[in-house]
C-alpha cells in the first residue's frame, strides 16, 4: 500500500519537472555541421610574406593513446614549422573541434603544456593589431628544463574569439543557453627563445602575414566574427 | 495491509512510519542527483589524485551522519515553512537545471544544499532541519572546485611552500638555493610539484577538522572558533614539514629514496601529524578556556 500526502506529491513532482527541464535544456543543436568543408592543410598557405614551411623539421609523432584522445577531441589538426629569411622559426598549431561540449572542448595550451610536464610561467591577455583587425590573444611562457617557449594563442568558440578558462566557458554557456553547441578552433604559435618580448613580436609579425595570406572567406574560420 | 513484522521493521528504520508518505520526495531527489553522482564517480573521483579518494570518503561520512540523526529528524515536530522553503527549493532547482544542462558541475553538485534545505523546510519545517543542517552543509566538500581556482591556488601555494622551505633549511645551515619552484640542495635538484602545494591536504583536513568540531559537540564558541581558524595554518605547516622531510631524505639518502615509497608515505604521515596537531590545539585551547573561566569565577 502506497501512502502519500499532497505536499510530498507536489514537491516530488516539481523535482521531476526540474530533472526533465535539465534534459530538455541540454544543448543539442550543433552550430557546425559535421564534415564541414574545412581543410586546414589547404586553408593555410605554405609560403607567405617572408615565411616558408621549414622542410627540415619533421612533424612530431605522439604516442597512440595521446593520438586517440586528440582524434576524439579534434576533427582536424595542423602542425607546421615555418622559417623566415632571418632564420627565425615559428611553430604553428591549429586544431579544429566541431563540438565544444565540456569534455570535447578545445584544449587550452596552459592546460595541455602542463600535462606534458611543462611549467607555465606568467599568462597575460593582450590585444594584437594584426593589420586585418585587432585580435585578443593570450601570451604565456611554457618552460621545461632548458626549453623556454613563449606562446601566443586564441581560441575561436563559435563566432567569438576567447582566451583562457573563463572566456572559453562563458562563450560555451552563451550558446548553450539557446540550445546550441558551438564549434571551436585553436590557433597557437610559439618558438623557443629566452626573450619573450622578441618572441611575441616575431609571432605577431607571423600571424599578421598569415591572416593576410588566408583567403578572405576562410578568415571567419580562424577569427570568427572579427573577420567581418 | 502491511504485515505486523514489516511494519515494525519499517518504523524501526525510519523511526516513524508516517515518514513513508514522503516517497515522492525521495524519488525526486534520486532522479535529480543519481546522474550527478554517476558523473562524479566517472570524472572527479576516478583519477588517481587524492581528490578522488577524498570525495567518496566525504560522501560516506555524510550518509552516516544522515543515518545517525534519523530518529531526531523523524520525531521532530511538523511545522512546515512553506514560503521561504519554496524560495530556497526553486532557487536550488534553477541552479540544478543550469548546472546539469550546461555541464557546470559546481552548480549541479552545489544545488544539493539549497534543494535539500528547501525540501525539508517545505515538508517538515525548522525542527526537522536542525539535525540535518550540518550534514547538508557538509555536502559543500563534495563540490569540485573549478579548475582555474585550483590552478591559481596551487601555483600560489607552491611558491609559498618553496620559499618557506628554502628559508628554513638555509637558516639551519643546509646548502640550499631556489629558483622559482625548483630547490637545489647539495648535488640534487628538486621540483616542488603541484602535489607538494598541499592544496588537497588543506581541503581534506578542513573537512575532517570541521567534522571533528561538530562531533565533539558542546564546547565554548570561542574554542570552536579558534580551532576552526587554526585548521588551514596547521595544514600549511604540516605540508611544509613534509616537503622539508622529503628534501632532507633526498639530501642524505639520494634521489631514489626521496621519490618512491617515502613520497607516498609522507603524504599519509602528513595527514596524521596534522590531525594530531589539531587535537593538541583543541586540548590546549580547552585548558586555556577552563583556566580563564576559573579566573573569572574567582
Amino acid at each position: 500500500m502506497l501512502m502519500f500526502n499532497r505536499r510530498a506529491l507536489v514537491v516530488g513532482l516539481v523535482m521531476l519537472m526540474a530533472a526533465g527541464l535539465a534534459i530538455f535544456m541540454k544543448p543539442k543543436h550543433w552550430l557546425a555541421v559535421d564534415g564541414l568543408e574545412l581543410d586546414l592543410e589547404m586553408m593555410i598557405p605554405k609560403n607567405f610574406g617572408e615565411w616558408n614551411v621549414d622542410p627540415t623539421v619533421m612533424p612530431l609523432l605522439v604516442s597512440p593513446d595521446v593520438q586517440a584522445n586528440l582524434d576524439k577531441t579534434y576533427n582536424q589538426t595542423l602542425s607546421r614549422t615555418y622559417v623566415n629569411n632571418h632564420g627565425e622559426r615559428v611553430m604553428l598549431s591549429i586544431a579544429y573541434g566541431g563540438r565544444q561540449t565540456k569534455s570535447l572542448q578545445v584544449h587550452k595550451p596552459e592546460v595541455c603544456y602542463k600535462a606534458q610536464g611543462f611549467q607555465i610561467g606568467k599568462m597575460t591577455k593582450a590585444v594584437l593589431d594584426l593589420a586585418i583587425g585587432e585580435i585578443p590573444v593570450m601570451h604565456l611562457v611554457a618552460r621545461q628544463e632548458h626549453r623556454n617557449e613563449p606562446i601566443t594563442y586564441w581560441i575561436r568558440t563559435g563566432e567569438y574569439v576567447t582566451r583562457g578558462w573563463f572566456e572559453q566557458n562563458l562563450a560555451r554557456l552563451r550558446y548553450g543557453l539557446s540550445g546550441k553547441v558551438p564549434d571551436g578552433l585553436l590557433v597557437r604559435v610559439s618558438n623557443i627563445s629566452l626573450d619573450e618580448q622578441v618572441s611575441y613580436q616575431v609571432q605577431q609579425d607571423f600571424l599578421t602575414m598569415m591572416l593576410q595570406a588566408v583567403r578572405k572567406e576562410d578568415r571567419a574560420h580562424l577569427i570568427g566574427k572579427l573577420a567581418l | 495491509m502491511i504485515p505486523q513484522g514489516t511494519h515494525s521493521y519499517l518504523s524501526l528504520l525510519s523511526g516513524n512510519n508516517r515518514s513513508l508518505v514522503w516517497w515522492p520526495v525521495l524519488l525526486g531527489l534520486v532522479v535529480l542527483y543519481l546522474p550527478t553522482y554517476y558523473e562524479l564517480a566517472n570524472t572527479v573521483w576516478s583519477g588517481d589524485d587524492s581528490e578522488s579518494v577524498h570525495g567518496p570518503i566525504v560522501l560516506m561520512i555524510i550518509l552516516w551522519l544522515f543515518w545517525h540523526k534519523r530518529v531526531e529528524f523523524f520525531q521532530a515536530v511538523d511545522q512546515p515553512v512553506t514560503a521561504s522553503g519554496s524560495i530556497l527549493l526553486v532557487f536550488g532547482l534553477m541552479l540544478y537545471v543550469l548546472g546539469r544542462s550546461q555541464e557546470i558541475l559546481i552548480f549541479e553538485a552545489g544545488s544539493q544544499v539549497p534543494v535539500l534545505i528547501g525540501v525539508i523546510l517545505v515538508c517538515r519545517g525548522k525542527a526537522a532541519l536542525k539535525p540535518y543542517l550540518f550534514p547538508i552543509l557538509f555536502l559543500v566538500f563534495l563540490v569540485p572546485l573549478p579548475g582555474f581556482l585550483v590552478d591559481a591556488l596551487t601555483t600560489a601555494l607552491k611558491h609559498q611552500v618553496s620559499d618557506v622551505v628554502e628559508h628554513i633549511l638555509y637558516w639551519l645551515g643546509y646548502p640550499i638555493a631556489r629558483s622559482g619552484v625548483t630547490l637545489v640542495i647539495g648535488p640534487y635538484q628538486l621540483l616542488v610539484a603541484d602535489a607538494c602545494s598541499g592544496i588537497n591536504s588543506m581541503f581534506s583536513l578542513s573537512a575532517i577538522g570541521i567534522l571533528y568540531i561538530y562531533l565533539k559537540g558542546k564546547q565554548p564558541l570561542l574554542q570552536n572558533g579558534l580551532l576552526l581558524i587554526s585548521i588551514l595554518p596547521i595544514a600549511f605547516i604540516a605540508n611544509i614539514g613534509r616537503v622539508i622531510a622529503l628534501t632532507l631524505i633526498t639530501y642524505y639518502f639520494g634521489d631514489n629514496a626521496g621519490q618512491e615509497f617515502v613520497h607516498d608515505f609522507a603524504a599519509i604521515a602528513e595527514f596524521v601529524i596534522a590531525m594530531l596537531i589539531l587535537f593538541l590545539v583543541d586540548y590546549l585551547l580547552g585548558r586555556i578556556v577552563i583556566l580563564r573561566r576559573r579566573y573569572v569565577n574567582v
